[in-house]
């Protein structure tokens, strides 16, 4: 039942206040401590369960390899399942709603894996492949890559450098060209998978196929919070080992405290304003039954 | 076990007692009584649970 002590203003907008930034509802109806609590425990819980988690445990879709290809690198809709995590850090509001955002650009993205746009500089992590008839031959490489394409209105074929250091400590330029692939703009993973021809090492030219496969950076605002395939959920459980479940149970966490809150902004306090008379007061263990 | 892992529950506990306990008073001083009483409860049963789970490992 409503505490009548309590002035709830407009329960409905206090709900919708609390539900978007914790603590929120409750500064908007003037019960500023409770806003202060609600707002520092739980959005410092959901910080510090994203901080843990390298900003990734919020996902809303996870995305399911259908092909051959990775799902980065499929042109069409991906396969995907709803986050029953997400469920509870959907509660989370604001913090949270970036996920239905990038679900929806992943769903509406044009897929574009043979093309690009313009010229590109970026890290790379990948490796060389040798497919010359002899055997296949991978070496390691890093180091930074710029392509561009050939046509500067953008398009399949592209010309750029890659000055890499590979495992035994050896800095190569390697030529590239060749046609490109690049996997899809929106992808819940800092890494974009690319591919592409090697056309010469250190300005010499190659007369045999050699083939570049690896990484590049992805903007932030193209993965947080994006839908994300199971191969990267490995590789972050690989990197953080069980962080990265602890951070995941905080952001659920940290959703199912706010519905606390939001409940509290529309109807009350539970148990009531706390100073009532001792008839009705209710010790510590408030949910036993009252004595006749 | 991993006693940094372990640490994270002690915060996540007062979080956890705290904001129940604000959802379930108006009243700042019972507020944090309540959650005070909550977290030494939680505290100690952790405590004995992980203890149990120690004395079983050995």
């Amino acid at each position: 039942m409503r505490n009548t002590r309590v002035n709830l203003k407009n329960p409905l907008i206090a709900a919708l206040l609390a539900y978007l930034i914790p603590g929120a509802g409750h500064w908007y109806q003037g019960r500023r401590f409770k806003a202060t609590i609600y707002s520092v425990c739980i959005l410092s819980l959901f910080i510090w369960g994203m901080i843990l988690g390298n900003w990734q445990p919020v996902y809303s879709q996870l995305v399911y390899q259908t092909d051959r290809v990775t799902p980065q690198m499929e042109k069409k809709v991906p396969t995907t399942k709803f986050s029953f995590g997400y469920a509870a850090q959907f509660f989370n509001g604001a913090m949270a709603l970036p996920a239905l955002v990038q679900e929806s650009r992943l769903r509406n993205e044009q897929v574009r894996i043979d093309h690009l746009d313009s010229e590109l500089q970026s890290d790379f992590v990948g490796m060389v492949s040798d497919f010359s008839g002899r055997g296949d031959d991978l070496q390691i490489v890093t180091g930074t890559m710029t392509i561009a394409p050939v046509n500067p209105s953008g398009g399949e074929a592209v010309t750029g450098t890659l000055k890499a250091s590979a495992a035994d400590g050896m800095v190569v330029e390697y030529g590239l060209g060749g046609q490109i692939r690049l996997g899809r703009e929106v992808f819940g993973s800092p890494r974009r998978e690319i591919e592409c021809r090697i056309v010469s090492v250190d300005g010499e030219e190659l007369n045999i196929d050699k083939t570049l496969r690896g990484t590049i950076s992805r903007s932030f605002l193209n993965w947080y919070q994006a839908p994300c395939d199971s191969q990267e959920l490995d590789r972050l459980h690989g990197d953080l080992s069980r962080k990265f479940d602890i951070a995941s149970v905080f952001t659920w966490i940290a959703g199912l405290l706010n519905l606390l809150a939001i409940w509290d902004a529309a109807d009350g306090p539970a148990y009531g304003y706390g100073n009532e008379k001792p008839e009705d007061e209710e010790d510590d263990d408030e949910d036993a039954p009252k004595k006749p | 076990m991993d006693l940094t892992i372990l640490t994270h529950a002690v915060p996540l506990t007062a979080i956890i007692c705290l904001v129940y306990s604000n959802s379930r008073f108006e009243l700042p001083e019972r507020i944090l009584r309540s959650a005070l009483v909550m977290f030494i409860k939680t505290i100690s049963f952790l405590g004995v649970l992980y203890a149990f789970l120690l004395w079983l490992s050995r």
